[in-house]
């Protein structure tokens, strides 16, 4: 089992295509959670409740290290202010190991929460969801990526 | 990789700091060293020590690309009470022993104060450039040394400061 710190988050300043991966090294702990619409299929047929899956609920939640001028909190500042999608990974490793996974997708940054405690220092959680994109006239779908 | 102790450098930025307090109830000494005066011949004409040093340090993550270095920069203040001109009181309870603590409260507000609270500090050969912050609140338990009192008339007091030091992984 890996160690959780051995996991990166990286922001895509390329294209899909073409990806220019920037680590956010300012990530503390970071969390993808992936739940289907839990949607109920039962009927007179069983005894048991069944279900069926919805639509894919995906985000990539974390908490920075705040510093000013830092590019990569003013980076996910500024799309959060401008609405701009942009291509994010969350990797069980670095991106230049072949192997590691983890989920990618284009998404906007819904939560830009900024921490200022008495005795501690300043942070900000963060939230981001897929957005639509599309690429060379195709939609780039969410995916659970394996650096080949 | 850093060649220097970051806690020996932070102890050192502490002396001049420390040296400047205010209109000091009691003149006074300040050094970095590791260990502090604590035998009358030790502490001589000068009635009154302070020693610096770095004492504790501890590492925690902070994210996936620092880590926090914890330093507890002890300022220790020892004064010898039998040095007092004060036939009609015993030490411990001597006008010296009153100007001692007062030293030792003007001491801990100086290091304490905004102005002083973040150190910016290098090492003269450059391999070491980095800031140091005081993180609230310091520690002064016990306030003195009470069998040092009892036993040889010498008031020994410990604050320890905690500064935090952001260390950046390569």
């Amino acid at each position: 089992m890996p160690a959780g710190k051995k996991g990166k988050l990286y922001r895509n300043t390329g294209t899909n295509a073409a990806p220019v991966l920037v680590e956010i090294k300012e990530a503390r702990d970071v969390d993808f959670p992936m739940a289907p619409d839990k949607i109920d299929d039962s009927d007179r047929g069983s005894d048991f409740k069944k279900y069926t899956e919805g639509l894919l609920d995906l985000a990539i939640n974390t908490k920075l290290t705040y510093r000013n001028g830092n590019a990569n909190c003013a980076a996910i500042r500024d799309a959060l202010l401008a609405g701009t999608v942009t291509e994010y990974m969350a990797l069980d490793g670095p991106s230049d190991v072949s192997g590691s996974a983890g989920v990618r997708f284009f998404g906007k940054v819904f939560t830009n929460n900024m921490n200022q405690p008495l005795t501690d220092g300043q942070t900000v959680d963060i939230e981001i969801a897929p957005a639509h994109h599309e690429e060379g006239g195709s939609v780039i779908e969410p995916t659970w990526y394996e650096v080949p | 990789m850093a060649k220097t102790s970051r806690g020996r450098v932070i102890a050192e930025a502490l002396v001049s700091i420390v040296q400047n307090t205010p209109d000091p109830a009691f003149p006074f000494t300040a050094r970095r060293a590791r260990l502090p005066k604590v035998k009358k011949d030790e502490l001589g004409s000068e009635s009154v020590d302070v020693t610096i040093a770095a004492l504790t340090k501890a590492g925690d993550e902070q994210d996936k690309g620092s880590e926090l270095l914890l330093y507890g920069i002890s300022i220790g203040v020892t004064a010898n009470l039998k040095a007092a001109d004060d036939e009609d009181a015993e030490p411990a309870e001597s006008s010296m022993a009153d100007a001692v603590e007062d030293l030792i409260e003007q001491i801990q507000n100086h290091v304490s104060d905004e102005a002083n609270r973040i150190l910016a500090l290098n090492v003269e050969d450059g391999d070491l450039d980095f800031e140091a912050g005081l993180e609230l609140p310091f520690v002064n338990d016990p306030i003195y040394n009470l069998e040092l009192m009892r036993e040889t008339s010498i008031y020994q007091s410990i604050t320890i400061f905690t500064y935090l030091v952001e260390k950046q992984r390569a």
